[in-house]
């Protein structure tokens, strides 16, 4: 039984909009109705003219070390994306904050807008102060040329998807007798932390940050965004707590999505099936404002393209581009499931060339030793892991259901490492960790290990939520990190804390929960292959009635080192994998042709309902414990990563098309 | 004007503007916050209630429009701020993960143990169609559902 | 968030009440269950001085059964059709439209009114009504008047009934013996459907006897009727499904986000190909 659930299903969480002070001011963002325009007026509300002056110049300072454009506060003189925040309005009444909002006039003078990646690369710049509308550009691997007897092509390319948490984003911002205490539904109390701090030029120990309890997130509540400036702003202007809530039609314009990513790739290999190199490019769509992630995404796809294989012949060129969409974000995977579907789908195109059977061609193609990518990834020897699984999920029976497989790896976002607090306190022991959960069950993996430690039974045990005034140094939880690296922080407290309570010469559990000690730790944490973990991914495909795509059952055998819980990681597998095929049916963010996004709800964006629910069969292994004192991998991404390309060549068995978009075109169907 | 609506077997009472959704009179005015706002045009069931014993989307209905029928929140579920057996069994087998969809899942769990027959599998997805959980894939959820369904 | 603009709310408890008011009024909205009118208020898509209740009012919520002759009144809830409908066959057809809409929590808010009234391409019952020729019951304050459901719809989202006008409900004769379908198609759940199509056939030692459908959807636009009375075969299945495809290839369909034009049309073949089959084929 786990309290958190409990109190959830009493009604009694602490969600963000849960959260009231008297007095409170509720916020409304106005945000612009065109995707690229000259504003000509804008009248009404908090606008970027009557910002205050330190604020702009401190926007300006951060933005002047990197050489790309950064989201403003509000937009000034241009909007570049529909629903970019142009003007703020607040009132003590949520209803009456609302009509404020549409009393605002803004009048624009349309520019065309630039939507997509071809667009982007031969339209004028949309920032004045920009050649053109390249973000960045890299080079992955290294240049080759090969006389192999079988060279493919292929354009492939993954649309935009929207995290859409069921809870959207939300902020409570009080200052108060000097300090700013913020409330937040997030994934990272220290990045809402560092971007206010910076942001708003305040001194680091005059602002706090806690955690709501968090209703998901999915990449979408890492970054500091416009409104969380705002909502400080106007609280320390007020002197009085501010709410804004996100609403869904938000979440949809302005929230940062992920994917967009294209790859235009050649396959080197010879008549047998070995492959010989990868070449090509990756272009990344990040909208209209790029961050440090961003800007990097082309080259941390290229980074892992080989994926388990041993590829000794690699050479991508990655570009990150500007268009007049919102900014791009992490979405769950964030770069491992465009890898993942990019080389997975090339090998597919190589197998049904040569006439072979896609999974014997990928079993060729695994390393028997240590293989160091061209890339500068290092994966372990997976062959044996592979080879099993495929026996594990009977592979003559998937191939009689014209199954899709695909084959992966999944890199934790270990960088950075991660804290973790422990305090006893009042009888219990309470735990804060440096990646702020929501509610991916760390409170399992928290338990056992402070039970494994210390010998404290696990109803003693509290998971507490993101406080920077109770940890003060923290990353956050993201990228598959947090089992390895908040676990591993938690542990190493964990055994801190154990030498206290021997040294003291306490021995019962009970003599320790009376105690008042308290431990904290904190380590950076470098990237090993033993961290990385493996993943089988096979889907069986239905269409119903010839129109309707669907996938009828999915399987999986995942490595996931020492599993810390067995539950959690299953909810974790099987949550990931439902998003991963929905990515190939139907989910993601489309734009009309003026850059307005054309999904106006909820279900119109795509999103899995549970009759899209298809049969799992989760095997969840271990093939070796990583480097981790506590020996656990990475699982939150895995489902993302594996359910694209399996799911999308289930589909291709039946429809004997090729499918190298997603979602998939239903004109594929016609 | 004047809105009096019957939550939980409490009466309240508040002077409210008509337009005021039920949603935010039950989390606002009567402070039962344990429904939730997810997507406000009803694809997602997070501020699913019971009126008069069928389940619908609070977010839908003006407040007003509740007048003189019986609702049942999450917080209404049991007696004494407990666990149904719903939710319960929801809990035990860890079936929720952010819990942002406890609402839901919750009531139309309950609707649909304590009104349909023949349960099976498919009548419970087709069933739970409505409520979004954004996190688990519903398998657990679904078979949480079944099994409890199954039972009564 | 979305909210609903400021109005005045009336809540109505006879039609003379509702008459009286909805005259008064330049651009009143009529709620019963909400799902519809709520929504339409909080997208501001409307902004009505007022709005008007007329759940309360009697003759709205009543279902009349007299002899053949069915009425079902606006405010019905959907989900109730299922048991208080009789059990003949275009009763059944309209059970089977009904309880496909949206969810179980949009069923037992909303209405028969509010899913006949919208007007939208992608309601449910008007495809069923249509089919079985069902008439709309239209009150207004000299009297009432039966209009086929065929010309209550101009175009989408508009309705032939005028200020101070109301659908009292649906009335329709009842047909037994026969066989019926209800197929549609949509992408995402909860969204708009593709197509509709709703058959209802009667087959006597494979003769066609009465054979009726209609179709909707995102595709089609406002609900349309086939004259099928020619065919008499059951074995002219191919040539009948012919015939439809060919209307089909008539209609403008747009490259949306709901698919191209060339997938929206397989589905509508599919869709009708489906529903000929269940009710012709034996």
């Amino acid at each position: 039984m786990s309290e958190r659930t409990e109190k959830f299903l009493k009604g009694k969480g602490n969600f963000i909009d849960d959260i009231t002070f008297p007095d409170m001011l509720y916020l409304e963002i106005v945000r612009s109705r065109k995707a690229h325009a000259k504003l000509l007026k804008v009248k009404g509300g908090l606008t970027a003219d009557n910002l205050d002056l330190t604020l702009i110049s401190t926007g300006e300072s951060y933005r002047k070390g990197k050489n790309y454009e950064v989201e403003p506060v509000l937009a000034k003189e241009k909007v570049l994306y529909y629903g970019q925040p142009v003007s703020a309005v607040y009132d003590k009444d949520r209803y009456k904050a609302k009509d404020l909002a549409e009393t605002v006039e803004i009048s624009y003078e349309e520019l065309k807008p630039v939507l997509t990646i071809e667009d982007s690369l031969s339209s004028k710049p949309i920032h004045d102060s920009k050649k053109d509308n390249i973000v960045s550009s890299f080079e992955v691997g290294k240049k080759f040329s090969l006389g192999s007897k079988i060279k493919l092509s292929d354009e492939l390319f993954m649309e935009r998807v929207l995290p859409n948490p069921l809870e959207t984003r939300g902020i409570v911002a009080f200052y108060n007798s000097g300090k700013l205490n913020v409330w937040i539904s997030t994934q990272s109390v220290y990045s809402i932390k560092n971007g206010l701090t910076r942001i708003l030029g305040l001194n680091p120990e005059d602002i706090n940050v806690y955690q709501s309890d968090t209703g998901g997130a999915f990449g979408s509540k890492s970054a500091v965004y416009p409104e969380y400036v705002i909502a400080s702003y106007l609280s320390i202007k007020t002197k009085k707590p501010i709410k804004w809530i996100e609403s869904r039609e938000e979440h949809i314009s302005s929230t940062r999505p992920g994917r967009g990513a294209k790859a235009q790739l050649k396959i080197y290999g010879d008549e047998k099936g070995k492959i010989e190199g990868i070449e090509g490019k990756i272009l990344v769509d990040v909208g209209a404002f790029a961050d440090d992630l961003s800007s990097t995404s082309p080259s941390w796809i290229g980074y892992q393209i080989t994926g388990p294989y041993m590829i000794e012949n690699v050479f991508i060129e990655g570009y990150s581009v500007y268009t007049n969409k919102a900014p791009l974000g992490p979405y769950r995977g964030a770069g491992r499931p465009e890898a993942t579907f990019f080389i997975e789908r090339m090998i597919d195109l190589y197998a049904d060339y040569l006439g072979l059977d896609p999974v014997d061609v990928r079993l060729k193609n695994l390393p028997e030793k240590l293989f160091e990518s061209p890339t500068g990834l290092k994966v372990l020897p997976s062959k044996a892991f592979f080879e099993e699984g495929i026996k594990k999920l009977n592979y003559a029976e998937l191939k009689k259901n014209k199954a899709g497989v695909s084959f992966g790896i999944l890199i934790p976002a270990v960088y950075g490492g991660e804290s973790a607090k422990i305090k006893i306190e009042s009888g219990a022991v309470k735990v804060w960790l440096g990646g702020n959960a929501h509610w991916q069950r760390h409170e399992l993996f928290v338990k056992r290990i402070i039970k494994e430690v210390l010998g404290i039974p696990e109803d003693k045990v509290i998971l507490m939520n993101g406080n920077t005034s109770e940890l003060e140094k923290g990353i956050g939880t993201w990228g598959s990190r947090s089992a390895i690296t908040a676990g591993y922080a938690l542990y190493k407290a964990a055994l801190a804390l154990k030498e206290k309570v021997e040294k003291m010469g306490l021995k019962e559990p009970q003599q320790v929960l009376s105690s008042e000690l308290s431990s904290e730790y904190y380590e950076n944490m470098q990237l090993d292959p033993s961290m990385i973990s493996f993943l089988l991914t096979a889907a069986i495909a239905e269409i119903d009635e010839g129109i309707k795509p669907a996938i009828k059952e999915i399987l999986a055998y995942y490595d996931v080192g020492e599993p810390l819980s067995s539950e959690a990681i299953y909810g974790q597998i099987t949550g990931g994998l439902l998003m991963g095929i929905q990515e190939v049916l139907t989910e993601a963010l489309k734009y009309d042709e003026k850059g307005k996004p054309v999904a106006e709800t909820l279900s119109a964006t795509g999103i899995a309902y549970s009759i899209n629910a298809p049969k799992y069969d989760v095997q969840i292994t271990s093939f070796g414990r990583s480097s981790a004192p506590h020996g656990a991998k990475g699982v939150g991404e895995a489902g993302t990563v594996g359910a694209p390309p399996a799911s999308a060549r289930a589909i291709e068995n039946l429809i004997k098309k090729r499918i190298n978009s997603l979602p998939i075109n239903l004109d594929l169907l016609a | 004007m004047k809105i009096k609506l019957n939550i939980n077997g409490t009466d309240y009472e508040s002077e409210e503007e008509p337009r005021m959704l039920l949603v935010d009179f039950i989390r606002d005015v009567a402070g039962l916050k344990g429904t939730h706002v997810g997507c406000e045009t009803g694809s997602c069931g997070a501020c699913m209630v019971l009126l008069d014993g069928m389940p619908v989307k609070s977010c839908l209905m003006l407040a007003v429009q509740a007048e003189g029928k019986k609702i049942i929140t999450i917080e209404g579920l049991s007696e004494k701020n407990g666990l149904n057996k719903v939710q319960k069994a929801l809990s035990e087998k860890k079936a929720l993960q952010c819990g942002f969809c406890a609402a839901g899942f919750s009531i139309i769990g309950t609707w649909i143990s304590e009104n349909e027959k023949n349960i099976d599998d498919k009548k419970v997805k087709e069933g739970l169609a409505g409520v979004v959980c954004r996190c688990s894939g519903y398998d657990t959820i679904i078979k949480t559902i079944t099994e409890v369904a199954k039972n009564e | 968030m979305k909210v609903p603009p400021d109005f005045k709310y009336l809540r109505t408890y006879t039609l003379d009440e509702y008459y009286e008011k909805a005259n008064q009024l330049s651009l009143p909205l009529i709620i019963s269950g909400g799902t519809v009118a709520v929504l339409m208020l909080k997208n501001r898509i409307i902004r009505p001085e007022a709005v008007i209740d007329i759940s309360q009012i009697p003759e709205l919520n009543m279902l009349k059964i007299d002899k053949d002759d069915v009425f079902i009144g606006a405010n019905t809830k959907l989900y109730k059709l299922k048991n208080v409908l009789p059990n003949d066959s275009a009763s059944e057809l309209i059970v089977k439209s009904a309880s496909t809409i949206g969810d179980i929590a949009i069923r037992s808010m909303g209405s028969v009114g509010g899913n006949v009234c919208l007007g939208d391409p992608s309601n449910d019952l008007p495809v069923a009504l249509t089919a079985i020729d069902a008439q709309a019951v239209i009150g207004k304050k000299d009297g009432i008047t039966y209009t086929p459901i065929t010309s209550f719809y101009i175009k989408p989202f508009k309705t032939i009934l005028n200020k101070g006008e109301i659908l009292l409900g649906v009335n329709y004769k009842m047909l037994n013996g026969y066989r019926t379908s209800y197929k549609k198609h949509f992408i995402n759940f909860l969204d708009h459907y593709v197509g509709i199509v709703a058959a209802i056939a009667k087959i006597e030692e494979n003769t066609i006897k009465d054979f009726r459908m209609a179709m909707a959807g995102e595709a089609v636009g406002k609900p349309v009727k086939f004259d099928l009375s020619e065919f008499s075969k059951v074995d002219e299945i191919k040539t009948i499904k012919e015939r439809l495809f060919d209307y089909v290839n008539t209609i403008h369909v747009e490259n949306n986000r709901f698919g191209t034009a060339n997938y929206k049309k397989k589905v509508l073949y599919t869709l009708i190909s489906r529903a000929i089959d269940e009710v012709l084929k034996f």
